[in-house]
């Protein structure tokens, strides 16, 4: 800016509601006095300016009257809303107080109390009633979304239902209108979340308080047939002074026997408080919230959720695979019971939880009664009997001492190195050193030890070895050895896990008792084991369900071990339909479902499940064992099948190897040159200095000074390749496409659903599309966008000039929401006019959307009322991209700088084909002309950038006064 | 404080009218933290302070049972009235029985220097809160960093350029930002004179 434009200080101060950023002007600022005088003068006389500074002080009566007398904190403190609540409180009708935010029905909103995944909470004062509540508002952008609109009203249905003093209630509920709300008292107090990020883990007794409450209040909606799907501290109220625990959010709350709305395997949710049912998308049922509640349980013991990961992927992996750290490794005081009513909750199947949440409830309530008079009353019994259940796989855990543990890793060593030596040099005698302390009974772990000694200097005597491991299993039971059940299941697994390593059959008998004694969690824990001696084993859940199912097959019992091989299968199909896996040919597993080959079809999917997870030296270990297949007779079907199978495992390897090179595909620094949020284009003059920087998991949005930051993760396979990305614990599913330097990409904002296309079809209204340029550091500036002009035009181009073409500036926005005449408004809003006219003609189903009932020119306030829909960052559009079908373009046949084109609208806007012609100016593509055949009009952009609307014929007159003139 | 919602009710009690009620809720919200400082001001701790604006406020509200509408009288402006003599009389130092073996015309004469003080004060306290709740608005309106630029320089006394540096920006964007929150202040003070 070379000489002053005192304009353009008039501008500045008048577009600060419409985020128009005019850099140079800045810039310019920060060295001219004159300019800088000026702006501050158009701000605000040097009175203002000066009270301002003095009003404004703090001094020492502000916190206090504060506190005692205002409710501006709620407000004040938050600085810039997110955008759901900028949406929501955009859409509010004015109210006369300007203390107050606005008005929804007749409630004075007064602050912002959070955002939930389906909206906004507010702060609201009931005037009729006199009291304060909280309003629950939908996000108008869901609230376009059918879908959506019906979770809602179900939500407030389920929640109205249920009566009890730890559900929330609902007031009243408001599904009509533009904004769908409910009404719920105001708790004050605060979440459960916040307590525990104030203070870190609840001592017992509190957790057993708030635990017992919250399983009350579960109680009484499984009663009424609900799920609340989302137990998660964030959910949970604490009345301030009160000892009362009230559930709210009842936003995914659903009937189970209602499945028109959420759809099975539509996971929703925050997921770190998923159970494992829900992580997979099954069908749920009461029992899911049970395991939610365990984790919120544990997270009250532990001060931390027993899943963290950095994507939502990867913890409802752990949910589904793993086992979280056992409570008292992170704090020994809790005692075992406590620990074992929380594994017991979070059991991966759901029928070793607790039956109810009633008995839970109980089970809590005689825990708290026990803590409080420990000499009075005893322990429930159900708390001191921890694995109590008949099923055979008790998930409960009683958790080692740290001494246990070490004598186990000791004891892997030993073994390790004893096979191996028995596997070269099978008869030497070398002696391993005791682990046994000498003044104490031998644990499990010595007497296993000894068990494998032996069993090393005479293999052969499997009957004796037997007994052995019998008895050992004995003792263990009657608790007459100073161990655990899991060094129990421990030692078992070990057996189990060793002895493929020794190259021989296991003798059945002994197989069977190994089955019986591991178990697939115990497992887990041995991987653990081996990892900290230094084998790089991987502790994930379904090497121990392979172990397991070994263990089976070696017991001879194939029907159990096809079953929990059926089990792996299941999720190698999962990851296949997920598309972490080519489709691969799985008929091999089903065709080596033999009793002869249940060891290798094992060895062969524990080959797949290494290789997916990324670990290949493992996945070829595992194949070639299974190939090599020396514990079994091999037969030539074997061996080709087996062949078959590697081919196929190198396939999925290549895949991981491009996988993890795919992850690192979108690092960098990218611009954004195309923004599309729900069918509004984005102008490029706000996308100027939106800047994405992603890392290889995060992904941050630089944009008018704030950075927004999400996580992401990224699957190459499918295609189109699929993007997940994360933001406050909210999963949206997306898709990208990664040619060159040019990435787009298409979230799903609102439904839930995957998109399928990058465009703007019809279906994406309520997806965000983003085309991103990466900047390289030599580069220059706006490179995409001079591209996308620099051509012949294409249509990708013409769909976002079409809307721009058709806007009106937010000034005469203004003006026309005030003025009784369309006319009065100048330059592009008379395309706009333009547009609007024709739809009278249309079927009456455009009423809908629209409302244009004026037969001719519309209102002005009908044209706001359109407009307002497309709000978008610095203009208004009537025509948005969503409403685009179809758009043609080609050269003019004369005149290589002006392209003619066709756009078809959706038919309930616009049921004609209208015409255009746009034209280079300055190097760029400008619309400059709209004909509508049918209607013989035709607009042009003058050179003065108003438009003038001509008509083809003389006698077409009858409407078109009105908007004639064109200057202003 | 949790007891802003239940003597509302028994405050609002009086009123009847719609936009009278508006005129009185409007009233609270700016008045509490204006008779709350003044009595703190006096001396009064944090609970005594809140009885004296309970009981200023009673005292109001008892009178809106007397407010008969005339013609050309607003009711925001006769509430305001009322306010400040009720305000003034009780904040107002020298109570009534201690002025001993004076005449009413001499207590009067005795208190009036104090009233003016305590009446440019209640104008001052008054306008004071009338720009932190218009900045509360505009501050929830902007991202903190334009806020900052404003809030350092006018408020905190920074210069543009120390300001530039502490948030991180350049001297124009402070500049800008400033001058877009006085603009917007300057807006939204205006909207709440509109009202009275």
């Amino acid at each position: 800016m070379n000489k002053c434009d005192l304009n353009r200080a008039t501008a500045f101060l008048q577009a600060d509601h419409y985020r128009l950023e005019d850099d140079e002007f800045v810039a310019h600022l920060g060295e001219c006095t004159e300019c800088r005088q000026y702006l501050e003068s158009q701000a605000g006389d040097a009175g203002l300016w000066a009270s301002a500074g003095e009003l404004l002080q703090p001094d020492e009566f502000d916190k206090a009257s504060d506190d005692a007398c205002s409710t501006a904190t709620v407000i004040g403190s938050t600085g810039g809303h997110p955008v759901a609540i900028q949406d929501v409180l955009d859409n509010l009708a004015p109210t006369d107080d300007p203390h107050k935010l606005g008005r929804l029905d007749h409630y004075e909103i007064t602050g912002v109390v959070g955002v939930g995944g389906m909206g906004v909470v507010l702060k609201a004062v009931d005037p009729s009633l006199e009291r304060v509540v909280a309003v629950k508002v939908m996000a108008p952008s869901l609230a376009n979304n059918d879908k959506a609109r019906k979770r809602f009203s179900r939500e407030a249905k389920a929640a109205a239902a249920v009566l009890h003093p730890n559900v929330v209630p609902i007031h009243g509920v408001s599904a009509e209108g533009t904004m769908p709300f409910l009404v719920m008292p105001y708790i004050r107090g605060g979440s459960l979340q916040a307590r525990l990020e104030k203070e870190g883990p609840l001592p017992l007794e509190d957790v057993l308080r708030i635990g017992s409450q919250i399983a009350a209040g579960l109680a009484a909606a499984h009663e009424k047939g609900l799920v609340h799907r989302d137990i998660k501290p964030e959910n949970i109220l604490l009345e301030e002074g009160v000892e009362r625990v009230t559930i709210t959010d009842f936003g995914l709350a659903r009937a189970v026997d209602d499945n028109s709305v959420t759809q099975k395997g539509a996971i929703a949710g925050t997921p770190m408080y998923m159970s494992p049912e829900q992580a997979r998308g099954e069908e749920i049922n009461q029992l899911s919230d049970l395991f939610s509640l365990g984790s919120v349980l544990y997270a009250l013991c532990s001060g931390r959720p027993p899943f963290t990961s950095d994507s939502s992927w990867a913890v409802m992996r752990q949910i589904i695979d793993e086992t979280p750290a056992p409570l008292r490794d992170i704090s020994p005081e809790i005692p075992e019971w406590m620990a074992g009513i929380v594994d017991r909750l979070m059991s991966k199947d759901a029928a070793d939880r607790f039956a109810t949440a009633s008995e839970v409830q109980t089970l809590l309530d005689g825990c708290l009664s026990h803590l409080q008079q420990p000499d009075a009353i005893a322990l429930p019994e159900a708390a001191t009997t921890v694995s109590p259940r008949t099923h055979k796989r008790t998930t409960t855990k009683i958790l080692q001492t740290g001494a246990i543990l070490m004598s186990l890793i000791a004891l892997v060593i030993v073994a390790v190195v004893a096979i191996q030596q028995s596997g070269t040099d099978s008869r030497t005698e070398d002696q391993t050193p005791a682990v046994t302390a000498p003044d104490r009974q031998p644990t499990a772990a010595d007497r296993l030890e000894a068990i494998i000694k032996q069993w090393k200097q005479s293999p052969e005597d499997t009957a004796d070895l037997e007994q052995q491991l019998r008895t050992l299993q004995q003792d263990l039971k009657t608790a007459s050895l100073p161990d655990t059940e899991v060094a129990r299941r421990d030692t078992a697994g070990f057996v189990a896990l060793l002895w493929p390593h020794l190259q021989r059959p296991m003798p059945r008998s002994l197989g069977r008792v190994l089955a019986e004694l591991t178990t697939p969690d115990t497992s887990v824990r041995l991987s653990d084991a081996m990892a900290k001696v230094g084998r790089p084993t991987e502790p994930v859940g379904w090497e121990s369900q392979a172990a397991h199912a070994l263990a089976l097959g070696w017991a001879g019992t194939t029907q159990q071990a096809l079953t929990e091989s059926q089990t792996l299968e299941h999720k190698i199909r999962t990851n296949v339909e997920k598309g972490r896996l080519p489709d691969l040919q799985l008929t091999f597993l089903g065709r080596m479902r033999s009793q002869q080959s249940v060891w290798k079809q094992i060895q062969l999917q524990q080959a797949i499940l290494h290789a997916l997870a990324g670990d290949l030296t493992a996945a070829t270990d595992r194949s070639q064992q299974a190939a090599s297949g020396k514990t079994k007779e091999t037969t030539v079907d074997d061996v080709a099948e087996i062949q078959k199978t590697l081919r196929a495992l190198s396939v999925i390897m290549k895949d991981a190897t491009k996988q993890r090179e795919q992850s690192t595909a979108l690092v960098g620094e990218w611009r954004v040159t195309y923004s599309e949020d729900s069918g509004r284009v984005t102008p490029q003059q706000a996308l100027k200095n939106v800047r994405i920087t992603f890392t290889k998991d995060t992904m941050t949005t630089a944009a008018l000074g704030q950075n927004t930051s999400a996580t992401y993760a990224l699957n190459a396979a499918p295609q189109p390749a699929h993007i997940d990305i994360t933001t406050l614990g909210r999963t949206q599913p997306g898709i990208y496409d990664l040619q060159g330097d040019t990435l787009r990409i298409c979230i799903s904002e609102a439904s839930g659903d995957r998109p399928t296309a990058f465009d703007s079809q019809l279906d994406s209204v309520n997806d965000v599309v983003l085309i991103l340029k990466r900047v390289r550091e030599t580069g220059g500036t706006n490179v995409s966008m001079d591209d996308l002009h620099a051509g012949p035009l294409k249509p990708t181009l013409a769909r976002t000039l079409l809307p721009q073409a058709a806007s009106i500036s937010v000034a005469d926005f203004k003006k026309l929401s005030t003025s009784p005449r369309p006319d009065a408004v100048s330059n592009q809003s008379l395309s706009l006019v333009l547009m609007s006219l024709d739809v009278k003609e249309e079927e009456p189903d455009f009423v809908d959307d629209l409302q244009f009932a004026y037969n001719g020119v519309p209102k002005p306030s009908e044209l706001v009322e359109a407009m307002s829909l497309s709000q978008a960052d610095g203009y208004f559009s009537f025509i948005q991209p969503s409403y685009i079908t179809d758009c043609h373009c080609q050269p003019a046949p004369d005149d290589a700088s002006r392209s003619v084109g066709t756009v078809s609208f959706k038919s309930s806007v616009y049921k004609a084909t209208v015409s255009f012609q746009a034209e280079k100016r300055d190097g760029r593509w400008v619309i400059c002309q709209f004909h509508l055949p049918h209607r013989g009009i035709t607009t042009e952009l003058t050179d003065n950038g108003h438009w003038r609307r001509t008509t083809d014929a003389a006698d077409d007159s009858t409407d078109s006064g009105a908007v004639e003139k064109s200057d202003n | 404080m949790t007891e802003f919602p239940e003597t509302r009710a028994t405050l609002l009690a009086g009123v009847k009218a719609r936009e009278n009620r508006e005129a009185w809720e409007d009233f609270l919200l700016t008045y509490r933290p204006v008779i709350y400082r003044m009595a703190r001001r006096r001396g009064l701790q944090d609970a005594d302070a809140q009885d004296a604006v309970q009981n200023i406020l009673v005292r109001v509200s008892a009178a809106i049972a007397d407010y008969e509408p005339q013609p050309g009288t607003k009711f925001r402006h006769w509430l305001r009235r009322v306010a400040r003599n009720a305000i003034l009389s009780a904040l107002s130092r020298g109570p009534k029985d201690a002025a001993v073996g004076g005449t009413a015309a001499d207590e009067q004469l005795q208190r009036q220097p104090e009233q003016d003080d305590a009446s440019r004060e209640l104008a001052h306290e008054h306008r004071r809160e009338q720009f932190h709740r218009a900045a509360a608005v505009v501050r929830s309106d902007v991202n903190t960093e334009t806020w900052q630029a404003f809030e350092l320089t006018v408020v905190q006394g920074l210069s543009c350029e120390d300001a530039a540096k502490t948030i991180g920006k350049s001297v124009g964007t402070v500049y800008a930002a400033r001058s877009r929150i006085i603009k917007r202040l300057r807006e939204q003070l205006d909207r709440m004179q509109e009202l009275n």
